[in-house]
């Protein structure tokens, strides 16, 4: 599948702009961003359930979607399966209407239809519950018909629009788990759109980090969280602590940057930043390293409030020059007021200019 | 989210039983003043029915009335007549009703919220006027349409090509009036499907028609059914245009025959009115039973909050041609009429347009009318009075249904469903029956204002408690909660938190109620005395008096009111949605 060059507004709202990206086959994509970042309209634009302003879509090389050419192909006739937000089950339908609904309208044989259903209830187990009415299940229950309903005319693609969310949190885990292994399982082409970076982590080959409507970064669950390229895709994707420092050169004569108290730090920053100007380290609570040693290396910093979170704790600490930081270890046992060595591995700092 | 479903305890009921606290008593002492209304003239209709005599007099246990009934030809032409006609409009209301919210609710056609505005606007207007603008629009001779018609056609007759004394005229005005109406309760749940229901259908491969007819129509179907059932029950309701039109034409259906037993006799004919009357106001009742009964267990929620949203159709290019069918419609049912009888009422004879016989005489005419003065003022308090008593006692039984857990506010709902299927003519005899007949009051009531806003009050309840239940729904109950929780008393709960959440829609209803007053003619015209006459009851006299003219004069006052009636609403409404 190939998109190109999309463009979408809504009045004055640019909801998607340029936005271009291939999907291999088998491949689960993630478009992964905070609400109104255009990932929604992305998903509908693909799905034909919205008209792009400009840009082309393809599927398996036949073209669906291309306002230029005059092209748009109604999203019945594209072959994909979609799971909804709120699930849009049928209320008036049974489990077994909802699922046999895209073979009912393609006028499958009734036999086909019965063995189908059957096998695609087995698989997303519910086939106890075929003649229940859509609006007696619960919540897991109505996505689970949702998925079977997508999954039943084995579609080219399969669009998943947030369909966690609506979950509570520990349905949400197991779903999640599932929804992985069946889409390996039957080497389904999938893209999924989702506000949450855990899902989006655990679940995708690729993901593309969007805001304001652009792609802000492309690349496996690894590359982003790593190497973020931007201070959005950084904070975006974990908690991140900031500290306000200067570039310097240090005693050692090699380059780095100095923090308030002093401290320096041996790191590569950007090209073009100069000597003095102010950047901020930034790095996440993971990643801090604690040592009680007060003479020892590292940043003075001062225990102000404990959370203790079951198995670990999460420290929030007081440095020089007024910046808070939060530190997350597995149980140290630190009071308030402890003083303490903070450090953290360089290769796991960037620096962005101010 | 915690909205609705939970109730308050009000204080000592949810706690057991306690011995009858002053809560519970007061709760008690209002239920049984709120059935008293309600009950009383139907009862006592059902047991005047059975007595050989008129309201008032001593009579024994028969059945004379029901025979005197049954051997009247007139009765049975009339039940028959009101049974097909209102098939009839049935039939043809409902897919105008269809036409209009599915246009306006779910299709991207243009000045949607103009359009929807004037269709609401509509249940605001009064009766009178505009079935006496009709009758000048499309009256066999002189009609203005007819006139027109005649000389576009190049036709040579003197009369025609239409009638709006016929049965074809009075299909034609509900067909204008009915649906305005019924939008309100289908355009709802046009609103409530969530268009993610329909695109999962396209996804699923099914096209604009299909889904249409295998998912929108189906989830559709209750309320669609609903309105067909209630269509047919305020049709067989209808009386103003079957007095004023169908009369004339020797057409009468049930509630027009019973106003004849009533007033076009010497002495009024209570047996057979009363008699016909407690057939249909058994036969209603069944009906809407039926529709509750038909709907209860099809009632589908399809609002699911996240994700929820409603995505309009996009038309194309054939919006504007949706455009002109809503504006043909609004035009005819609204404007036309109103500047007809505007016109009208300029004119030296009724019906008749002429620039030379332009005359303000008929509006001196009006205002030296000795009755004109105590009308305005039995008008104003009627409405006021009745609007305002049917508001405090709708809040009050929404409050104990939706909020409270106390036993038997089921059966307090269900006393405010009563009114709609009680048809007014048959509310009227059975109110003479009440307080004529059976209940003995210390001070003059039959014939005075207060009967009727007794009688208003009734009609009223049934809009007023569907709309307060709605709105106390909505208001979640953690609000009140939160309020007790920070010290304050049930008192002032009700007073700082509840109240002011409730405002809006308590002035907005109050409107309503007030327009509904205003435009009630069935209910009064049999009830009303000369110290009681009101505006509506002014306009028949007149009317019937042989000055249409005049009519049309304070016709045409009654509708600038109304529209500033409509007016007020709507703004009301717009800084309510802001």
């Amino acid at each position: 599948m190939r998109v190109q060059a999309l463009h979408k507004s809504f009045g004055k709202v640019r909801a998607v702009d340029d936005v271009s990206f291939d999907v291999r086959r088998g491949e689960f994509l993630t478009l992964l961003g905070p609400s109104g970042c255009g990932k929604s309209t992305t998903l509908r634009l693909i799905a034909g359930l919205e008209r792009p302003d400009e840009g082309e879509i393809e599927v398996d090389g036949r073209l669906v979607t291309s306002p230029r050419r005059g092209v748009f192909v109604p999203p019945e006739k594209r072959g994909m399966g979609m799971v909804f937000q709120s699930y849009a089950v049928w209320p008036h339908m049974t489990v077994f209407e909802n699922v046999a609904f895209p073979l009912r309208v393609r006028r499958k044989p009734q036999s086909e239809v019965t063995s189908r259903v059957r096998n695609i209830l087995e698989i997303i187990g519910l086939a106890g519950l075929a003649d229940r009415p859509a609006p007696d299940l619960s919540g897991g229950q109505q996505q689970r018909v949702a998925l079977g309903r997508a999954l039943v005319s084995d579609p080219t693609l399969l669009l998943l629009d947030e369909p966690f969310s609506n979950l509570d949190a520990r349905l949400r885990e197991g779903m999640r788990v599932e929804m992985g292994e069946l889409q390996r399982r039957l080497g389904l082409t999938t893209i999924f759109v989702t506000h949450d970076q855990t899902e989006a982590m655990m679940l995708s080959d690729r993901i593309f980090v969007m805001n304001g409507g652009r792609v802000e970064q492309a690349g496996t669950p690894r590359e982003v969280y790593e190497h973020p390229a931007s201070r959005f895709v950084m904070d975006f994707l974990g908690r991140i602590n900031y500290l306000r420092a200067h570039v310097a050169r240090l005693t050692n004569g090699r380059p780095g940057v100095r923090l308030a108290d002093g401290a320096e730090v041996a790191l590569v920053v950007p090209d073009g930043v100069a000597e003095g100007s102010a950047v901020t380290l930034a790095f996440r609570s993971a990643d801090v390293e604690l040592s009680m040693s007060v003479d020892g290396t590292g940043w003075a910093g001062v225990v102000q409030t404990v959370a203790y979170m079951g198995g670990r704790e999460e420290y929030v600490l007081k440095m020089a020059g007024s910046d808070e930081i939060k530190a997350e270890r597995a149980t140290e046992n630190l009071t308030l007021g402890t003083p303490v060595r903070v450090s953290v591995p360089p290769h796991k700092i960037r620096v962005w200019a101010d | 989210m915690a909205v609705g479903t939970r109730r308050v305890a009000l204080p000592s009921v949810a706690v057991g039983w306690r011995g009858p606290s002053g809560s519970t008593v007061i709760v008690g002492l209002l239920s049984l003043a709120l059935a008293f209304l309600i009950l009383s003239p139907l009862l006592a209709l059902l047991y005047g029915a059975l007595l050989n005599a008129a309201p008032g007099t001593p009579g024994t246990l028969s059945f004379n009335a029901f025979t005197e009934a049954w051997s009247d030809k007139d009765a049975w032409t009339s039940a028959w007549t009101s049974l097909w006609l209102a098939l009839a409009r049935m039939v043809i209301v409902i897919p105008i009703t269809l036409f209009l919210a599915w246009a306006i609710t779910r299709t991207n056609m243009p000045l949607r919220r103009v359009m929807e505005a004037l269709i609401v606007s509509h249940i605001f207007l009064p009766f009178l006027p505009l079935v006496m603008s009709w009758a000048v629009l499309a009256s066999p001779r002189a009609g203005l349409l007819n006139v027109g018609l005649r000389s576009a056609l190049g036709l040579q007759q003197a009369t025609g090509p239409l009638d709006i004394y016929s049965y074809g005229g009075l299909i034609f005005l509900s067909a204008l009036g009915l649906p305005t109406y019924l939008y309100l309760l289908v355009a709802p749940a046009f609103r409530s499907v969530d268009a993610s229901l329909e695109e999962s259908a396209r996804m699923s491969g099914a096209s604009p028609l299909g889904t249409l007819f295998r998912v929108t129509v189906p989830l559709l179907a209750p309320a669609i059914l609903g309105a067909c059932v209630l269509s047919f029950v305020q049709a067989l309701q209808s009386f103003e245009p079957e007095l004023l039109l169908g009369t004339p034409a020797g057409i009468f259906v049930f509630s027009t025959q019973i106003y004849r037993y009533i007033e076009g006799y010497s002495t009024p004919r209570y047996g057979p009115a009363t008699a016909l009357g407690a057939v249909f106001l058994i036969v209603t009742f069944i009906l809407v039973v039926a529709q509750t009964r038909l709907l209860a267990g099809r009632r589908y929620t399809t609002v699911s909050g996240r994700g929820f949203k409603t995505r309009p159709l996009d038309l194309g290019r054939w919006r504007w041609a949706i455009l002109a069918g809503v504006l043909i419609y609004v035009t005819f049912s609204t404007l036309v009429p109103l500047a007809t009888l505007a016109l009208a009422s300029f004119m030296k004879i009724y019906g008749l347009f002429n620039a030379d016989w332009f005359t303000t005489n008929q509006y001196v005419k009006l205002f030296s009318n000795p009755k004109l003065m105590l009308a305005l003022r039995n008008t104003l308090f009627l409405a006021a009075g009745s609007a305002t008593l049917g508001i405090a006692l709708t809040v009050f039984t929404s409050y104990v249904f939706v909020r409270t857990k106390i036993a038997g506010r089921g059966v307090l709902d269900l006393l405010t469903w009563l009114p709609v299927t009680v048809p007014g003519i048959v509310l009227a005899v059975g109110l003479i029956w009440a307080y004529v007949g059976f209940v003995r009051l210390p001070f003059p009531f039959y014939g005075t204002i207060w009967l009727l806003i007794i009688a208003v009050t009734i009609t009223t309840l049934t809009t007023g408690a569907r709309t307060m239940n709605g709105t106390m729904v909505q208001i979640s109950p953690e609000l009140e909660e939160a309020a007790r929780m920070h010290g304050g008393s049930f008192v002032q709960t009700m007073r700082r938190v509840l109240l002011p959440l409730l405002t809006p829609a308590i002035l907005s209803c109050w409107l309503i109620l007030f327009a509904f007053a205003l435009k009630n003619f069935v209910t009064i015209s049999v009830l009303y005395s000369p110290q009681s006459v009101v505006v509506s009851a002014l306009q028949f006299e007149l009317w019937s008096g042989g000055q249409p003219e005049v009519a049309a004069a304070l016709g045409t006052v009654n509708m600038l009111f109304s529209i500033m009636l409509v007016l007020a609403y709507t703004l009301l409404m717009r800084r309510a949605s802001t």
